[in-house]
């Protein structure tokens, strides 16, 4: 039974504050530009595949989509000239912008074996929805810096968290904690990745979970790219950084932490993560 | 209208914003919490509070008040300790305000406050409670002469995100631990850094020198009239450090839709309930 109460909360709280935050940017860096059409594309993304799961009813996300169809279109444009999205995302949509049919096929019109015995289909797609909203909402811009920042401005973001005491709380609202966000990020990661596992589902549902998490981590990869070497460059720079100063207060407090242990469970994490969006080649990146 | 508030920087990183009226009626004490400081945790109070968009009456109380910031090195030492500091600073300045620390050549301005708030985020509510414990058992030893001002004993008591019913860790260590913890990858590794802040282990839920805290202040608040073992607390809806509850004969506010641990005592322009929660308490 499609979900007309979170696809409006979703609309409220994501798509609309993306579409307005694509225009925006237009008077904006290139970087602001970028970090606008990803936000956007994902956010079209959830309202595709929520429809396509029935999880949003499709006359509703119709409603909301149609007055924002050149928005979307324009940050597509971008966003595939700039390969912000793998797999072919944006290609895809490219198509489906210029089709008369708003939506795809459903899922279980396209795969009507695997989806039949996966009924659940709706409420995990919601789980997973919340989720990742739950973390746009709380990242403290670390997908924006960690993905778009230019390097001068990545330097001196990173300088600020190896060397400056930390401090719970932020003098002003516009500053940003990339310590606390990055380790949101870690959270998320392990949510998705239990959220998108198998441990305790029926072997029957596997097919069908595995053809949603593949098309939730097209449209959602992009904010942990774990894929893009800027991106992992940077996020092994970050997490190389919070052990170091782990330790550093533990080592005051006179409690020694284990030297690499923090980052080699990171890495764990991140192959945990990889698999369950559905990435292969994480290891190359060791 | 009165002139804006005059800050004074004070001894320790402490400061004041004296008020712009010759005698002012009342002194507001604002006690940060661990990892804060007294600029940042109040971060906007000190503007706000000659913000001429404000309601007049809010207005008229802040301009009827100094305002003193105490700092304190919340990462290091015990709870006890900070209490012992804050109290010597509070005796400084309360209930006489002497000429000294307004380093001001208009005599004028030496004066009796008549009124008292004493305002505490998190692991500050606890140094506040303590304080306050400390004199009401003062003034409850009557065979015993009192060489200290129990005068704080009749301020108002007004508490952001109390730490009084433990908190979870924080600081670097302590935000990975509450965040990570459930991470199985990671949990080993952070297992080992969990008792290693004497002030964490103090601020744990079930330490005796909370509990303690808690029955002491109870007993006093039902036996005694004294107003500042009474507590107005305010907590936000998105709390995620410390434990959303109360002393026995609190006033708790319903929780602030939208703020979290550090946001809830942060007013500004869209968000001035924590000035009208300082001046009136619970259902301001």
């Amino acid at each position: 039974m499609p979900n007309a109460s979170l696809l409006i909360e979703y609309s409220r709280v994501a798509f609309r504050p993306a579409v307005a935050g694509w225009e925006k940017a237009q008077s904006s860096s290139e970087a602001k530009q970028r970090f606008a059409a990803a936000s956007l594309i994902e956010s079209y993304g959830w309202i595709i595949v929520g429809v396509q799961v029935t999880a949003f009813p499709a006359d509703l996300a119709r409603q909301v989509m149609i007055p924002h169809v050149q928005s979307i279109a324009a940050a597509n444009v971008l966003a595939e000239r700039e390969s912000l999205f793998q797999s072919g995302l944006t290609a895809q949509n490219r198509v489906q912008l210029r089709s008369e049919e708003t939506f795809p096929p459903s899922f279980a019109a396209i795969y009507p074996s695997e989806f039949a015995e996966f009924p659940e289909a709706p409420s995990l797609f919601s789980q997973w929805c919340l989720e990742s909203l739950a973390f746009a909402q709380s990242d403290g811009g670390f997908a924006e810096t960690l993905n778009f920042a230019l390097d001068q401005e990545w330097e001196v973001v990173l300088g600020r968290l190896r060397d400056e005491p930390f401090l719970l709380e932020v003098a002003t609202d516009s500053e940003r904690s990339l310590f606390e966000g990055y380790l949101r990020a870690l959270l998320h990661m392990n949510r998705m990745a239990d959220l998108m596992g198998v441990d305790g589902a029926r072997t029957a549902s596997w097919p069908a979970r595995a053809l949603m998490r593949v098309s939730v981590g097209d449209i959602h990869g992009w904010r942990l790219n774990l894929t893009s070497g800027l991106f992992e460059t940077r996020f092994d720079s970050v997490t190389e950084a919070v052990e170091a100063r782990l330790r550093a207060e533990a080592t005051a407090d006179a409690v020694e932490l284990e030297k690499n242990g923090f980052i080699r469970g990171v890495r764990e994490l991140r192959l945990r993560y990889a698999e369950a969006l559905g990435y292969l080649s994480i290891e190359a990146s060791d | 209208m009165a002139p804006p508030h005059e800050h004074i920087s004070l001894e320790g990183g402490c400061f004041a914003l004296i008020s712009g009226l010759p005698s002012p009626r009342r002194a507001v004490f604002f006690v940060h919490g661990w990892g804060g400081s007294p600029s940042a945790t109040w971060h906007r109070f000190q503007e706000l509070v000659d913000d001429e968009e404000g309601r007049d009456d809010v207005r008229g109380w802040w301009q009827d008040a100094d305002l003193y910031f105490f700092s304190y090195e919340s990462r290091r030492f015990s709870i006890s300790e900070h209490t012992e500091r804050f109290l010597r600073f509070l005796d400084h300045v309360f209930p006489i305000r002497p000429i000294s620390v307004l380093r001001a050549s208009d005599p004028t301005r030496s004066h009796r406050y008549g009124e008292l708030c004493l305002v505490g985020h998190s692991l500050g509510a606890v140094v506040l409670r303590e304080g306050i414990l400390d004199r009401a058992a003062l003034a409850a030893a009557t065979a015993r002469p009192i060489t200290k001002s129990t005068d704080l004993l009749n301020g108002q008591l007004r508490l952001f995100a109390p730490a009084m019913h433990g908190a979870k860790p924080s600081g670097w260590l302590g935000l990975a631990y509450h965040l990570l913890r459930e991470i199985r990858e990671i949990k080993p590794w952070l297992e080992a850094a969990r008792e290693s802040q004497t002030i964490i282990r103090q601020l744990h839920s079930e330490s005796d020198k909370l509990k303690r805290l808690r029955d002491d202040t109870e007993k006093l608040a039902a036996t005694t009239s004294h107003s500042a073992l009474v507590a107005d607390v305010l907590y936000g809806e998105e709390e995620h450090i410390g434990e959303r509850d109360k002393f026995r004969l609190d006033r708790i506010e319903l929780p602030m839709p939208g703020r979290d641990h550090a946001s809830v005592c942060k007013p500004d322009k869209g968000y001035r309930e924590p000035l009208q929660f300082v001046m009136r308490g619970k259902h301001a």
